[in-house]
Parts: structure tokens; C-alpha cells; sequence
């Protein structure tokens, strides 16, 4: 409650004038004289009862006449957010403009940021002379004030929609800061957002209610541009079987499409995916389209799968095609690098087969070498991407040293334990971490391979066919088992019994997997029974498999991370080898940055992925230069524009502390109530009016006689 | 209207002062009204024939007499037994009260006694006077003769209505005065505690006498015409009182009928003729009823 001129309350005071009246200048009954007193005498205590309640009735009455008449008088308003300002008072103004994708929403050719900007710029036009005005984003930088009313314009023309942005709550928060600081008396902070749930962080910030509750005297309004039914369609976030990869094996990458329930598009549920994809120096070839339909659920998973691809840098986009309201989620970024067949060496012991593995490498697209176990350390290993150990029998410490200097500079190792191995003996290899554990002893219970789930990302091939492997078929018979694990022990793959199969375990940057059977078992060797029958059953496609994962698992440790989400710091290190410090950094709009390396890290570091789509990283010359690349998806949560509820913005901003309004009409209405509050003139006068009449029915009825 | 009713209305009666022409005048507007003669039909012996009037009954005229004379006579007839009346007065200040300033309730008694005292004397009643306050203060013995009426008269124009009353005192005291059996007319305003005043009037009824009770209130205490707020001042207890007289009328005018009816049902019982009067009624209605227990007695 405010007043325009609280100084016309002291005329409250006036009271005292019938209250005076009625004390002093009490009214003086008539003398007469009347003998038959006596009847009257019976009701004489009620009646002047009565009669005092009247008085005091009227007295009431005419006291609320004046009080009233001064209340209104200084022109009262509720909820006024400024106990001095009129309307035309000036006002600190923060205009906070949802910048998030989804702001890009198209209709009646009209992305929301364009709705946002026309009533923005109408704003700033109705804002009283001398307003102070801040234009702010989703991105935090330097909140001030404008300089004047068209460098705000400017700004307000320049937004742009960024992927990269804060929580509402959080820039909200900040808006109020600054509005709260500033001098005028009348502050307002303008939400202008389409009121998407995913504009508003993940969960509320507990700080804005609190800081709202403590500045009570910034009004806040959400302006609301958003539409009512949104419509669209987006493609989740990417799997991609490997993000490096050599040639001889395919590319598998996997996603959904999501299509926002709408009944408009009830009669159209299905659309083509393409696949887009383009060399370092080839242009952009379509390398696969599909026609995806979704039933009732909304979500519908698909698949591509490219082959054949040529060694080096690959970066592909997935694409919805046509158009809906939402265009930045309809394509899809990743980059993956084709290798060369990298070298793999396989040290086998004694009486240990190499050919199994070997020809299930080859297959998967590497180059392998075999030595006997005795000759490793004469071999020069970090020209080696892994080193297979099959069936090691006792290392000499020479061994062991050289194979954990090669692990720890993030070198891939596999060991698969077998008959040669003496517990003793490969305790001490354990001792150096070498193995997951001390060996125990022999077991018998294993029964065969048992993934109980496939979460591991060493086996997430075998996801397509979970349930249709016919591990059963391939039993294992003897397995080594550990005394016990360490902590950072993983176990990939157990046995149906129990025991572990497959563990892994880092040593320095490197991985250390180790099989507990091996897989070097001949089946058909009189004297003496196989291990396991993994390499040697029917069709061993599953140790086919599971051998090339590992290997591509062990290789890729040392591999970049090519795919990103807006925002993240992109990494990829340059080799050693690379000529000059500077790189050229392509940016999906075609900016060229130039850069420098660091040196320090001995890598190319970016900061500024706030663009969605692939980019392309560059130093030396055309010929044996670095080409490198990396992709930049939108996290897939930013294409919900499921619109918030109002409890949740209850909850966030305190109920009743803010206003929604649509319209510049509504907009109109609900400032005008915010600044000057709901002008209670009209309705006390009415107060004053019925008061009035009252006290006119009621004296003339009291005092009829006079 | 003709000019002697006119005198049967109170605000008339008031511009004649002297009492024994309001008095005459009373009764010749009273009698004018009649359309039979008042004095027919009580009295059996034979007096003597007077001049036929307008108002005789026809059947009275001698035809013998216009036989001989062609004049119209009618046979006046005398009372065989004579009533003694007592006109009494209560002197209590609250006859003194007027409102409207016509007539107070103590003027109007007085020309109702006196106008009474004219009937009886000339109907050759003794007619005798009492008044009273707290106790009987004056009394005028009956007697018969026309000089009685100059009597009364003069007593009564010299009446003051002051101070208090006890009527219940004074009408026993009545009671015990009074020999023989009488016709007592009393006119007062009862304002005084019920109780005692009803036992008194049985007692006076219960010695044989005759009682017409004239009950005269003011104009104003019947009809209660105030407004807005008074503050009433009674004479007699001294007693003040405020009152918001606008709400109060209709209880007030319901509190005297209660009073009046009590005393109409107890005077039947009694056998009293009670005769409820205000200021502003004519007189005839007073003289009515005298007229009326006259010929009961007759």
C-alpha cells in the first residue's frame, strides 16, 4: 500500500472535530414537563441504551465520512512498488531476455527472440524519462545500465540466441542485484521468455526466492512469448560406436528421434534422417537416409552404419529434413578419426597358440606381431599401440619394468592369464601392479562368460545382440582365481559362477586388462584338456568380437575426445612432430580463429565451443599438416520446450511476487499496477458515498423532530 | 352546527371564562344535542306543563291542554326520590397539566362538575362538592336550592391544582363521610399506584354509594405526541427522565391502554361506571353518562 500524497493522510486528524461535537456539544434534550412519567419509566433504562448506540453509531459513521474523505483524498495504491513514485517517477528497469535455443521457436514467421525484441523496444519507449535501463542475456558478462535509451536499443537489436547460457534463476538473480542497487525508486525487472521449463535451470536456485523475499521492492514481470502448443521434432543425443576407429571396421552410430506430442502432427508421424558426411578435404556426401516413424511413443530409436572409411579425420551431421518451428535440434554434429591398422604386439609363452587372437586382430583391423615372451624386452614397445600377453609365464623384472613404464605412459596392455602362469612368481608382477591381484589358485566353477550387464564401454557392441549371444556355448573350464582385487579394480566381464573374467585396471594412464582363462587353448590336443573352448567352439564370433573390443578399448585410451557439448573446453593434442605454434581454428559459421598452442600441454585447447557443429583445427602446411576436428552438439534436455508450470514458478520466484502478462495490453495493465499500484480512489469514494447516505438515513431517522 | 354544541367542545368553552356560563353553555349544547329530553322517563309524579320545545318527545304534549288552549305544552314530571351527588375534585398538581394549553385536565374537570351541578340542581338533586389532594381538603354539604349552584361555582373557579395526591386516602376518607347513599362522581387522573386506589373505590362502592369515575387524562398523555429527544420533568415526585421519545409512542400508548383497561375491568366488576375522558373529547360524553346512571337510579 502506497500513497500518492501521504501527506493528505494527517487529515485523518479531523476526526477529532465530531468526536469534539459529540462530547462537548452534546445535544440538549427538550424540557417537559409530563406527569404520567410512570409508564414510561419501565423502558426508560433500554431506550437510553439505545439511544447511546446511536450516538455512537453516528458518531462512527461521521468519523469513517472523514476518514475515508482523507484516505482517499492521498490517493492510495496497492501494491505500489515505490512509496515516492508516481507513474512518470523514473525507474531502474532491467530487461532480461531468455537467449536459449529454444527462443528460436518459429511462428507466423516470428522466432520468440523477435517477439522479445518488438515488446522490449516497446518497453523502453513506455518507460518514464530519465529510466535507468539494463538490457541482459542468458550469457553473464558486465550487468550495468546503459549509457541511454539507444545504446539499449542497440543492444536489444544485437540478441542473438546463444546455446551456451546460464539458468534463468541464476541471470534473474542477477538482474535484481543490479536493480536493487540502483538509485531510482521504483525498480523492475522484465523477464521476457518463452517460458520453457529448460531456460530454467535443472533445479531451482534456493538464493533467488531468498533474494527476492529480501528485495520486495523490485517488482518482477514475466513477459511471456511464448506459444501455447509448440511443435517439434529433434534428434537426441548421438552414440557413436567409436570415435576412433580403424578402417577395416564400420561406424556405427545410433540415436532417437523426439518428437513433441502435438495432435497437428498426429497425421504426419514419420520424416527422413539423413546422414551427411565429408573427408578432410572431400565435400559433403549424403551417406544414408531413413525414413523414421513413431507410433504412439514419441521417441524412436534408429541406426546408421557407415563402412569403408577412408584413414583420417571424418565429421558427419545427422539431419532432419523439413522444417519445424525448432531448427537448431534438427541436426546432429560428430567428428571420428579413421586410423591407420595400428600395431599390436603379441608376446606369447610357452605352448601358447597366437593364431586365434591373432586372426581376430586382423580381422578388426589391426597389425599384429607375435614374439615369444622371452624376446619382449628386447623389442622396442612404444611402437606399439597394445601388447597382448598370451599365457605369460614368469617375468623377469626387466620385463615386468619395461611393461609397466610402457603402461604408465598410457600404453594398453591385456594379459590372459593360462597354464604357464606360477602363482609366485607372477605375485611378484602383481606386487609392480601389473595384475589386478594376487593369483589364489586354480578354479572350476565357472560354467562360461556371463555378462550380467553390458554397461562397460568395452562391450557396448555387444548391446545390439544382448540376449542372442550364445555365450553357453563356449565353455570355460579352468580360470584363475585372486586372493583379492584392489579397490580400483573393475570387473568387465564375470563367469556365470561368480568369478571375474575380464578386469581392468589403470596403471598410470595407461589399462591394464586382464583375462583370467586363455585364449590360446587349442581344442584338440590329446594331452592335455583346453582351458576354455572361447576360440575354438562353434563360430567363436563372440571371442572374435570381444578380442577386438578389447584391443580397440586399449588403443583408445591414449585417443582425443572428438565429441563435445556446448560449452565444454575442447582438448586434442597435437604430436610432438607438429611443425609451428599456431593453429587455425574453423568454426561451424566459417570464422577462421588463429590460435596458439600450448605449449605446456603440448595440445590445442578451446575455450569458445558456443557454436553447435563441427569444427576444424589446423597448423602447418596442406601437405603432412595437423587436420584435426572435434563436433559440438546441443545437450538434448535444451530441445524439451515443455513450458514451466506455475507451481514450479512458485516455487522458484515466491507466489504472488511476480506478474505474467502476454501482451503489450496486459503488459500495460500489469506495470501500471506495479508502479502505481490498484488506485483505490474510486472505491473508497464509493465507501465515502455509502457512508454518507447512511449517516444521513440514520440522523434524520434519529433526529426527526429537529 | 348550531351554536350551543359548539360549546361542547373544549377549545370553545375555554374562550368563555366565567365558569357559570361555561357551565350553562355546556348544558345547553348538551341538551340542544339530545334528540329526546334528558329528563323524560326518570321521574313519574307530575309536576307541571311547560312550553313544548324542540327536542320533546311528541308523545309528552297534552293534547287536552291544546284542546283548550291550541298551544302545545308537555307534562313535566318531578322525581319522586331525589339523588344526593357528590362532585369531587382531585387538587393534585398533575391535574394542572396541559400540552396543547386548550384546557388542562383540572379546567376540564371543573367545567364538567360544574355543568353537572347545573343538571342535578335543576333536576332539584342536591348537588355537594369535596376536594382533595393528599386528604379531603374542602367540602361543600348538598343542597337543592338554586342558590347551590352559585355555591359550587364560586368554590370550584377558586380551585388551585397543586401538590400531591393520595387518592386512595382521600376516597376512603370519602367513604367514611358520606351517610347516606350518594351518587359520587369523581373526577381525577389516577396517576397514582393502582392497587390502593381500586381498593378504595370498592370500598366506597361496597357503602352503597353510586361512583362515576371520570377519568381524565391529558391530550397529550393519551397520544403521546412528542418527537426526538425530551427530557420529562414529573411535578408531583420531582422526578427527570430522558427519553428517546421517537420509538417509545407506541409503547407508551400501549402502557395506557393496559392502565386504562385494568381500570375499566375492575370498575365493572365494581359496578363503577368508569368513564375514560381527554381534554380534547366533547363534554356531552360526560354528561352522557351522569344522565345514563341518573335513570338506572330512577
Amino acid at each position: 500500500m502506497s500513497f500518492l500524497t501521504p501527506a493528505l493522510l494527517a487529515g485523518i486528524g479531523l476526526i477529532a472535530v465530531p468526536i469534539a461535537l459529540h462530547l462537548v456539544m452534546r445535544r440538549r434534550p427538550r424540557h417537559l414537563e409530563f406527569p404520567a412519567l410512570r409508564f414510561l419509566q419501565a423502558r426508560a433504562e433500554t431506550n437510553r441504551r439505545q439511544l447511546r448506540l446511536r450516538h455512537l453509531l453516528l458518531l462512527l459513521l461521521r468519523c469513517a465520512v472523514i476518514s475515508l474523505l482523507a484516505f482517499a483524498l492521498a490517493r492510495p495504491s496497492l501494491r505500489g512498488s515505490g512509496v515516492l513514485g508516481g507513474q512518470e517517477a523514473p525507474v531502474a528497469a532491467a530487461l532480461l531476455f531468455d537467449t536459449s535455443p529454444s527462443m528460436d521457436y518459429l511462428q507466423e514467421n516470428e522466432t520468440r527472440l523477435d517477439v522479445a525484441r518488438q515488446l522490449g523496444d516497446w518497453l523502453l519507449n513506455q518507460l518514464p524519462v530519465d529510466s535507468e535501463v539494463a538490457v541482459l542475456t542468458l550469457r553473464s558478462g558486465a550487468d550495468t545500465f546503459a549509457v541511454n535509451r539507444s545504446a539499449a536499443k542497440q543492444r536489444i537489436e544485437r540478441l542473438r540466441t546463444s546455446p551456451v547460457t546460464q539458468s534463468l534463476d541464476r541471470r534473474l538473480e542477477e538482474a535484481v542485484q543490479l536493480v536493487a542497487e540502483s538509485q531510482p525508486e521504483c525498480k523492475e525487472v522484465y523477464v521476457l521468455t518463452d517460458m520453457t521449463q529448460s531456460a530454467w535451470g535443472e533445479r531451482e536456485v534456493s538464493s533467488l526466492a531468498q533474494r527476492l523475499a529480501e528485495e520486495p521492492s523490485v517488482a518482477i514481470y514475466l513477459v511471456d512469448v511464448g506459444v501455447d502448443r509448440p511443435r517439434n521434432l529433434y534428434l537426441a543425443d548421438l552414440r557413436i560406436s567409436h570415435e576412433s576407429l580403424t578402417a577395416a571396421r564400420p561406424l556405427r552410430i545410433e540415436t532417437s528421434l523426439v518428437a513433441t506430442t502435438n495432435e497437428a502432427m498426429t497425421n504426419k508421424n514419420s520424416c527422413e534422417v539423413e546422414l551427411w558426411l565429408d573427408g578432410v578435404n572431400t565435400p559433403s556426401e549424403k551417406r544414408g537416409q531413413q525414413t523414421v516413424t513413431w507410433q504412439e511413443s514419441s521417441r524412436q530409436k534408429f541406426t546408421f552404419e557407415v563402412g569403408s572409411l577412408t584413414p583420417g579425420m571424418h565429421q558427419g551431421t545427422l539431419r532432419i529434413v523439413g522444417e519445424d518451428g525448432l531448427a537448431f535440434d534438427d541436426s546432429r554434429f560428430f567428428t571420428v578419426e579413421v586410423n591407420d591398422p595400428l600395431p599390436v604386439l603379441i608376446a606369447t609363452g610357452a605352448d601358447a597358440e597366437p593364431i586365434y587372437l591373432r586372426s581376430a586382430l586382423g580381422a578388426g583391423g589391426f597389425d599384429c606381431q607375435v614374439v615369444p615372451l622371452d624376446v619382449l624386452s628386447r623389442q622396442t614397445l612404444a611402437d606399439f599401440s597394445a601388447i597382448c600377453l598370451l599365457d605369460p609365464s614368469a617375468l623377469d623384472d626387466a620385463t615386468i619394468r619395461a611393461l609397466v613404464d610402457y603402461a604408465e605412459q598410457g600404453g594398453g596392455l591385456a594379459v590372459f592369464l593360462g597354464r604357464n602362469a606360477q602363482r609366485d612368481a607372477m605375485n611378484r608382477a602383481a606386487a609392480e601392479r601389473l595384475l589386478p591381484g594376487r593369483l589364489k589358485r586354480h578354479a572350476h566353477d565357472a560354467g562360461h562368460l556371463s555378462p550380467t550387464t553390458l554397461q562397460h564401454r568395452l562391450l557396448a557392441p555387444f548391446r545390439h545382440f544382448a540376449g542372442e549371444i550364445p555365450w553357453s556355448d563356449f565353455p570355460v573350464l579352468t580360470y584363475w582365481q585372486f586372493e583379492s582385487l584392489a579397490d580400483d579394480v573393475q570387473v568387465v566381464l564375470p563367469f556365470a559362477g561368480g568369478g571375474p573374467a575380464l578386469l581392468e585396471h589403470a596403471v598410470g594412464s595407461g589399462r591394464v586388462l586382464t583375462m583370467t582363462t586363455p585364449v590360446s587353448d587349442p581344442a584338440n590336443r590329446r594331452d592335455r584338456q583346453p582351458w576354455n573352448v572361447l576360440p575354438t567352439g562353434f563360430e567363436p564370433w563372440p571371442f572374435m568380437l570381444l578380442a577386438v573390443e578389447m584391443m580397440t578399448y586399449l588403443t583408445e585410451a591414449d585417443a582425443d575426445r572428438l565429441n563435445y557439448r556446448l560449452g565444454e573446453t575442447a582438448v586434442l593434442r597435437v604430436p610432438s612432430t607438429a611443425e609451428g605454434s599456431m593453429f587455425l581454428l574453423s568454426t561451424p559459421q566459417g570464422d577462421a580463429l588463429r590460435q596458439s598452442i600450448d605449449p605446456r600441454r603440448q595440445s590445442v585447447v578451446v575455450t569458445t565451443t558456443d557454436e553447435l557443429g563441427n569444427y576444424q583445427v589446423r597448423s602447418g602446411g596442406a601437405e603432412g599438416g595437423l587436420r584435426r576436428g572435434f563436433s559440438v552438439n546441443v545437450p538434448a534436455a535444451m530441445s524439451r520446450i515443455k513450458r514451466i508450470s506455475v507451481e514450479d514458478l512458485d516455487r522458484r520466484l515466491g507466489k504472488d511476487r511476480y506478474r505474467v502478462a502476454s501482451s503489450r495490453r496486459q503488459l500495460e495493465d500489469r506495470v501500471s499496477t506495479g508502479r502505481v499500484g490498484l488506485k483505490l480512489f474510486p472505491y473508497i469514494m464509493l465507501f465515502v458515498a455509502l457512508a454518507l447516505g447512511l449517516e444521513h438515513v440514520l440522523s434524520n431517522r434519529f433526529y426527526k423532530s429537529e | 352546527m348550531r351554536v350551543a354544541e359548539q360549546y361542547l367542545k373544549p377549545e370553545v368553552i375555554r374562550q368563555v371564562s366565567r365558569l357559570d356560563l361555561r357551565a350553562q353553555f355546556i348544558v345547553k349544547g348538551f341538551m340542544q344535542g339530545m334528540h329526546a329530553s334528558p329528563f323524560q322517563g326518570f321521574s313519574v309524579e307530575f309536576s307541571e306543563h311547560r312550553k313544548y320545545t324542540v327536542g320533546d318527545d311528541p308523545q309528552d304534549i297534552d293534547w287536552l291542554v291544546y284542546a283548550k288552549t291550541d298551544k302545545y305544552y308537555v307534562k313535566k314530571f318531578e322525581a319522586e326520590t331525589n339523588i344526593t351527588g357528590y362532585l369531587v375534585m382531585d387538587l393534585s398538581a398533575s391535574m394542572g397539566y396541559t400540552y396543547r394549553q386548550v384546557l388542562n385536565k383540572f379546567d376540564y374537570g371543573i367545567c364538567l362538575a360544574a355543568a353537572l351541578c347545573y343538571l342535578m340542581i335543576h333536576q332539584n338533586d342536591p348537588v355537594g362538592l369535596v376536594t382533595f389532594d393528599e386528604k379531603v381538603r374542602d367540602s361543600l354539604p348538598p343542597k337543592s336550592q338554586r342558590r347551590q349552584i352559585g355555591n359550587v361555582l364560586s368554590v370550584l373557579a377558586n380551585l388551585k391544582p397543586t401538590g400531591r395526591t393520595d387518592i386512595a386516602r382521600s376516597v376512603t376518607q370519602i367513604a367514611a363521610m358520606l351517610k347516606h347513599r350518594s351518587l359520587v362522581m369523581l373526577f381525577t387522573d389516577l396517576l397514582a399506584e393502582t392497587e390502593p386506589v381500586i381498593t378504595a373505590l370498592r370500598r366506597l362502592r361496597h357503602r352503597g354509594h353510586d361512583v362515576i369515575l371520570f377519568h381524565i387524562l391529558d391530550e397529550a398523555e393519551v397520544y403521546f405526541p412528542f418527537d426526538g429527544l425530551v427530557e420529562f420533568h414529573e411535578v408531583e415526585s420531582d422526578e427527570r427522565l430522558q427519553v428517546d421519545t421517537n420509538n417509545f409512542r407506541a409503547d407508551y400508548r400501549s402502557q395506557i391502554e393496559v392502565f386504562r383497561e385494568l381500570y375499566r375491568r375492575e370498575c365493572f366488576q365494581m359496578g363503577i361506571d368508569y368513564v375514560p375522558l381527554d381534554t380534547s373529547m366533547q363534554f356531552d360524553k360526560a354528561l352522557t353518562e351522569y344522565l345514563v346512571s341518573r335513570r338506572a337510579r330512577g
